[in-house]
């Protein structure tokens, strides 16, 4: 992400100085990331992620006097999107929520060793509720189908859908919170 | 419209941006803004008469000490705050300690003073226009500061538009400094300072109507 941020912002700083085609390019790039941004948090509709990645790179094209060059450009550019993203929950009357599908990201299986990435998970997991964390590791790590795990378990198949659901999302926010690429 | 086609428009529209543009641009805004408060200011309460004798005293100076250090720090946190990371940092201190300042000074005249003209120098003369005449020229200023706003990325509007408040408040003041013929600092701490919080208050009501974007 050091590269991304390196190479978004001395585009960000060649747009300033009015060169139009580092700042065609650096909108381009930032589309890009932003759709991902955008279809990670709403799951669903991508024409919805598509009206926010316009919306958002708008306000960087309008409002890019608010960038302060002392700062990081990546860290701008998202808190931009995560106040069009925020407002757009407002409109709908939405609280936002995290589908269960998309928390695959949370368990990167090709870019670490399985060691480092077991021991990462059970030092992320150990204080999460006994409950939630079983039903992620039967589920998420061994596999197990929903079914299964309630029958192991002795709790109904939507008690164990809503543990995995709480649980992955309050690791999801512990991770992004550790993330310093995210901010 | 397609996203390619949004941004091949976008690019065509790109200038070049002066060093600190949003700092500049505040800045015009504050210019022009005063400008037609002091216009509004000339036209109903008019100079104060001693104008010329009273520059050549203290207290005259301390007026404008006051506004304009809370206007310089007031530049920077709304700046600040119009970048969609909304940090503020130690900038708020410079809100803070002019009033500190002030306060301080008026408690020593305050102590210092007689119990029986305590009272006159919290109320002076001017007492029943001073904060609706500093919150009336604040007006311009806001207005001016909220069009600027649209250049910039506030995302704790509630505080930008606060903070709007208080700064067309400061200057405001400092516009109404032109007028005002008080000369204790228990009277600018109390009268001075309840207009330029009214602004505030008034522009954390409304800001966040207007710098939503």
């Amino acid at each position: 992400m050091k590269a991304t941020e390196d190479r978004l912002r001395s585009l960000m700083m060649q747009g300033l100085n009015g060169d139009a085609e580092a700042h065609t390019r650096l909108l381009r790039e930032l589309a890009g990331l932003l759709r991902g941004f955008y279809s990670r948090r709403f799951g669903g509709d991508p024409s919805d992620a598509e009206d926010l990645v316009q919306e958002t790179l708008i306000a960087v094209h309008t409002r890019r006097e608010s960038y302060d060059p002392s700062k990081p450009f990546t860290s701008w550019a998202f808190a931009m999107a995560r106040f069009k993203m925020i407002d757009e929950f407002r409109r709908r009357g939405l609280r936002p929520t995290l589908p269960i599908e998309n928390a695959d990201d949370l368990f990167a299986d090709d870019d670490y060793e399985p060691a480092s990435a077991a021991m990462d998970l059970g030092r992320l997991m150990t204080d999460l509720p006994p409950q939630q964390r079983h039903a992620i590791l039967q589920v998420k790590v061994e596999g197990l189908s929903i079914e299964e795990a309630a029958e192991q378990s002795g709790l109904s198949p939507s008690n164990v859908k809503i543990s995995i659901h709480r649980g992955l999302k309050k690791l999801m926010t512990r991770v992004q919170r550790g993330e310093p690429d995210a901010n | 419209m397609q996203t390619d086609e949004l941004i091949a428009r976008l690019g065509m529209q790109v200038r070049a941006l002066p060093r600190h543009a949003a700092i500049k641009r505040l800045c015009t805004a504050l210019i022009l803004g005063g400008m037609t408060a002091f216009g509004l200011l000339a036209l109903t309460l008019g100079l104060r008469p001693d104008f010329v004798p009273a520059a050549a005293t203290l207290p005259f100076w301390m007026k404008w000490m006051f506004t304009l250090s809370l206007v310089w720090a007031g530049v920077v946190v709304v700046r600040r705050l119009g970048n969609p990371d909304g940090r503020v940092g130690p900038a708020w201190w410079g809100l803070v300690a002019p009033f500190g300042v002030v306060a301080m000074m008026a408690i020593g005249e305050l102590v210092a003073a007689p119990g029986p003209d305590r009272l006159g120098l919290v109320v002076g003369h001017t007492a029943s226009q001073c904060s609706l005449a500093i919150l009336s020229l604040s007006a311009p200023v806001f207005v001016a500061l909220l069009l600027t706003f649209r250049r910039l990325a506030p995302t704790r509007l509630r505080w930008a538009g606060a903070m709007v408040g208080v700064l067309s408040g400061a200057a405001g003041a400092s516009v109404y400094a032109f007028t005002c013929p008080e000369t204790s600092a228990a009277f600018m701490i109390t009268w001075y300072s309840a207009g330029i919080l009214a602004a505030g208050v008034l522009g954390a009501a409304i800001g966040p109507r207007f710098l939503r974007w």
